[in-house]
């Protein structure tokens, strides 16, 4: 990879695009794991790849290319956050198959996706984008320890999450 | 589920509301590891190993990976994958980015490596200049008003030779912004009014237009049916066709500039909801457009608007169940409008006033109304997360590096409506590995609304750590903590003047030390433990029975504590949660429990383990609706070997310690329940009606006020003496712990 990040860095517009099309998937993940929206995730993973085109040339260690890549995503999905904030007040999609959730009062939906944003962006960046512990660290400007306990945490909430589903389907076909 | 949110309710008695009696005296509970889950592949991700194993012998794992229970492998990606709807990427998505990078230039930007020769130009040229200063100055001790008069450089040796003085006369004061004649649109759909454009201007950076809109007689017949809380939103509502649920808004409003030489502005603009003023048929909004090329605009820009659609949104509509769904109506408005607009930079100025406070200097001050940029030079003295504390992730977020926090406010300290754009720091990475240095900050604040002329001085401030988002207060409560200042100054346009200035104090905020290090090394109580991370009602779990989350950093990792965690209530305690420490991880009916270990920020050398706990409710306080009937009064903490208290109340010890990390308590005299440290659980926090608080403004930070030993302190006895203490100590020592939690007020909260 680092030669490619070379090539791009020296101006072969080629090679920019075949680490677009290598990173494209764990681009698309991490605006996911931030953004609700489709439309959203879209348009931060359109911007993302714009703003690595014109400052690729800056990046001083090629080899950080993914880390570097997925900060350019994260800080475009949180200027669209900014931007989106107060505008639709019920920007809660209801999951697929659950309703459930509509038990919940508005603020504990909130308590829920606000929580959820951050457990899942870094179990996507551990387990879905393959970024090393120190990375990610990195990444989110936090320290080691603090990514690991977010790692912990979130693979706890996950569990429960999914074991809760679990349950459900259970009952569902009782 | 849903739990009460106002404090103590009336306790039914013994038997609960439910009819579920107290449970019997039972044998204290031992922790029991967790089962083997089901699930072949949740094992994968999930496993949980035995408690006797430490994950420190954990040699397989790379260095500096979590350690076992976090396993890799192409199953649990699958997995994650499928849970998170991401095993694919949208077609959609694809055929975009494709777009994308056709739209591209063909040219990329290229890195230029140095030439030799001309460093070596450039570093003789500069060997000569410094030279020739050198001389100079030689000169300028002799005769002084020689170099003083020296074109460019007098000022230079003005400054050395006496102090400099800020320019006293004012700049050149702006002519009032030229005059916007309103424009009045007509719909060309169905929407039963007008649109006036009732203000438009341009700094050279951003476009801002105030719209209204104007209802006729049928709109306020129609209009009569919604709430004075709808909006009206530039956009058209989506519904899943599925299921019938609502989904949101789209945006098809859009703002188009172009400058003299037909360049166009890059984006559409941010359109805000259309509000209502008052009970009038008026709405206003406002709309604004970011100018890519600021350069190239000139001095007029031809304007193009259009807002096809407008949609009512009420959100005040309540279902049976309590909920709230919005309800909507949609019209075809079918706006549209071109006019030219002034582009007015006469406000616009960079001042480059190198003034300094506390180690930072503000290099720079870019101002135009729309937008302020701010060049600073910070010391590194770490990452917010070296406080070791965290609120809720969703409004104190821990990220980022300390002393990087800004706020422009008036000299009242009332916030600017200016936003944080995005912010730089070079050599992030220089300095993040070193772990010394000085960053250079830009900072880009922008207005959020339509902004007028600053009138009157600017405060900038630096803060330690993040301030908490008042909006997001307003769910989860008021953030207790106060956040040290790194830097103050205050910014006067109209003379250009800017200096370091300490209106912070009136706060009560206490300033940074930006010489070293932050480090909490030094906080560790007399027990080795330092309370760390959240102490809050941090998830709201599937049962429903979670009462607290916390964690404690426990200074001496090897030492396998026996510890209690008593929950009181009514001055008795009613549960115990017990564990071992060094196993990775403990449950039962009262608590759960799992640690790791840790290397504490500046102090690497010397590792810790945090250890953190889940308490929870018995059943016999939850009605079968859910609802808490009672919530406990404070949670203790034990040492089952010895029955020392280590700590009396433990939501005060981490309001103590938290204080002591970020700077102070908001307010001197806190009253518990207006910062939501109440018994109730919705907010999580516990705290003793007794006892005095910890200070606030200051390094102290906390001051124990537990009772001396002998003090008539202790709690009932049971109600039937032959029931056996759930506590498992005798009421005599359950308040008194051995040496106290004084912390010492001459502690620097955190640094190393």
């Amino acid at each position: 990879m680092d030669k490619w990040v070379r090539k791009a860095q020296n101006g072969d517009k080629d090679a920019f695009l075949r680490l677009v099309q290598d990173h494209q998937l764990a681009m698309y993940r991490t605006a996911k794991a931030i953004l609700h929206n489709e439309t959203d995730v879209e348009d931060a993973v359109q911007e993302a790849v714009c703003r690595c085109f014109y400052k690729i040339s800056t990046l001083r260690q090629p080899a950080y290319f993914k880390t570097w890549l997925t900060r350019v995503v994260i800080n475009c999905c949180y200027d669209i956050l900014r931007q989106r904030k107060g505008l639709l007040p019920l920007d809660l999609l209801p999951e697929e198959g659950r309703t459930d959730d509509r038990d919940l009062s508005l603020d504990v939906q909130q308590t829920l996706a606000a929580l959820g944003e951050n457990d899942r962006l870094i179990l996507t960046l551990y387990y879905l984008n393959d970024l090393p512990v120190k990375e990610i660290a990195k990444l989110l400007s936090i320290s080691e320890g603090a990514a690991k306990m977010r790692l912990v945490h979130g693979r706890k909430k996950f569990k429960e999450t999914f074991e809760r589903r679990e349950q459900e389907a259970g009952y569902q076909w009782r | 589920m849903a739990m009460m949110k106002h404090g103590r309710h009336a306790r039914h008695g013994k038997n609960g509301p439910s009819g579920r009696s107290r449970p019997e005296s039972s044998p204290r509970q031992k922790s029991q590891p967790r089962e083997e889950l089901p699930v072949k592949e949740l094992k994968q991700i999930l496993s949980i190993p035995p408690p006797d194993s430490r994950p420190s012998k954990n040699t397989s794992q790379p260095p500096g990976e979590p350690s076992s229970g976090l396993k890799r492998g192409r199953s649990s990606q699958a997995q994650l994958a499928k849970e998170y709807g991401v095993e694919q990427m949208p077609e959609s998505l694809r055929r975009a980015i494709e777009k994308t990078c056709r739209e591209l230039p063909e040219e990329m930007p290229v890195r230029h490596r140095p030439v030799l020769s001309l460093v070596r130009t450039a570093a003789t040229a500069a060997a000569v200049l410094v030279l020739a200063f050198a001389a100079l100055l030689g000169v300028n001790t002799t005769y002084p008003q020689l170099t003083e008069a020296l074109p460019g450089l007098g000022p230079v040796f003005s400054a050395i030779n006496g102090e400099k003085k800020p320019p006293e006369e004012s700049l050149p004061q702006p002519s009032p912004r030229p005059a916007f004649e309103k424009i009045r649109l007509e719909s060309q759909g169905d929407f039963p009014g007008s649109m006036t454009v009732e203000d438009a201007w341009s700094d050279g950076r951003f476009l801002y237009l105030d719209l209204s809109l104007e209802l006729t007689s049928d709109g306020l017949m129609q209009m009569s049916n919604f709430s004075d809380n709808c909006y009206l939103h530039g956009g058209s509502p989506h519904w899943d066709s599925e299921y019938g649920n609502y989904l949101g808004l789209s945006d098809s409003a859009t703002l188009q500039a172009a400058g003299e030489n037909g360049q166009a502005a890059s984006d559409t603009g941010y359109l805000s909801n259309f509000v209502r003023d008052g009970q009038s048929g008026r709405f206003t909004a406002s709309w604004r457009l970011n100018l890519a090329n600021e350069e190239n605009m000139g001095e007029n820009l031809a304007v193009s608007l259009s807002l096809p659609d407008l949609t009512l949104v009420d959100n005040s509509q309540n279902l049976d169940n309590g909920m709230t769904e919005p309800v909507t109506f949609a019209w075809s408005a079918g706006f549209a409008a071109k006019f030219p607009v002034v582009v007015d930079t006469a406000r616009n100025r960079v001042l480059r006033p190198q003034a300094a406070d506390n180690g930072v200097v503000l290099q720079s001050v870019d101002y135009s109304p729309s937008q302020m940029s701010f060049q600073l030079d910070i010391p590194f003295t770490g990452l917010v997360d070296n406080t070791l504390v965290s609120f809720n992730f969703s409004y104190f977020d821990n990220s980022g590096l300390l002393g990087t926090f800004l706020q422009v406010t008036n000299l009242k300290g009332e916030p600017m409506q200016y936003n944080l754009d995005h912010m730089e720091l070079d050599p992030w990475d220089d300095v993040l590995k070193e772990q010394t240095g000085t960053l250079r900050g830009t900072f880009v604040v922008q207005s959020d609304s339509n902004p007028r002329d600053v009138s009157g001085p600017l405060l900038l401030t630096l803060y330690e750590t993040p301030l908490p988002d008042p909006s997001q207060e307003a769910v989860f409560g008021q953030f207790p903590f106060l956040s040290r200042v790194t830097a103050e100054f205050t910014l006067d346009l109209s003379t250009g003047r800017v200096y370091a200035s300490e209106h912070y104090l009136e706060e009560d905020r206490v300033k940074a030390d930006t010489s070293r290090l932050y480090s909490r090394v030094k906080d560790f109580d007399e027990n080795q433990l330092l309370a760390c991370d959240d102490f809050s009602l941090a998830e709201i779990g599937a049962s429903g029975r979670l009462c607290a989350v916390f964690s404690l950093a426990d200074q001496d990792p090897f030492a396998n504590r026996q510890l209690l965690v008593n929950a009181y209530l009514d001055m008795q305690p009613v549960t115990t949660f017990n564990v071992t420490t060094g196993c990775d991880a403990a449950e039962d009916d009262y608590g759960s429990y799992y640690e790791f270990d840790m290397s504490l920020p500046a102090a690497e050398d010397l590792p810790c383990r945090v250890m953190t706990f889940q308490i929870y409710y018995p059943d016999w306080l939850i009605t079968p609706e859910g609802l808490l009937t009672d919530a406990f009064d404070r949670l203790e903490l034990v040492d089952l070997e010895t029955g020392k208290v280590l700590i009396p109340d433990l939501g005060r010890k981490w309001l103590g310690d938290g204080a002591q990390a970020i700077g102070g308590l908001v307010g001197a005299d806190v009253d518990p329940q207006e910062l939501g440290l109440t018994a109730a659980a919705s907010k999580g926090f516990f705290l003793a009606d007794s006892g005095s608080m910890p200070e606030s403004g200051s390094d102290a930070g906390y001051t124990d006020s537990m009772p001396e030993s002998g003090e008539k302190k202790n709690p009932p006895p049971p109600a039937n003496p032959g029931e056996e203490d759930l506590a498992g100590t005798d009421a005599d020592s359950g308040f008194h712990p051995e040496g106290g939690q004084a912390i010492d007020s001459q502690t620097s909260g955190g640094y190393g």
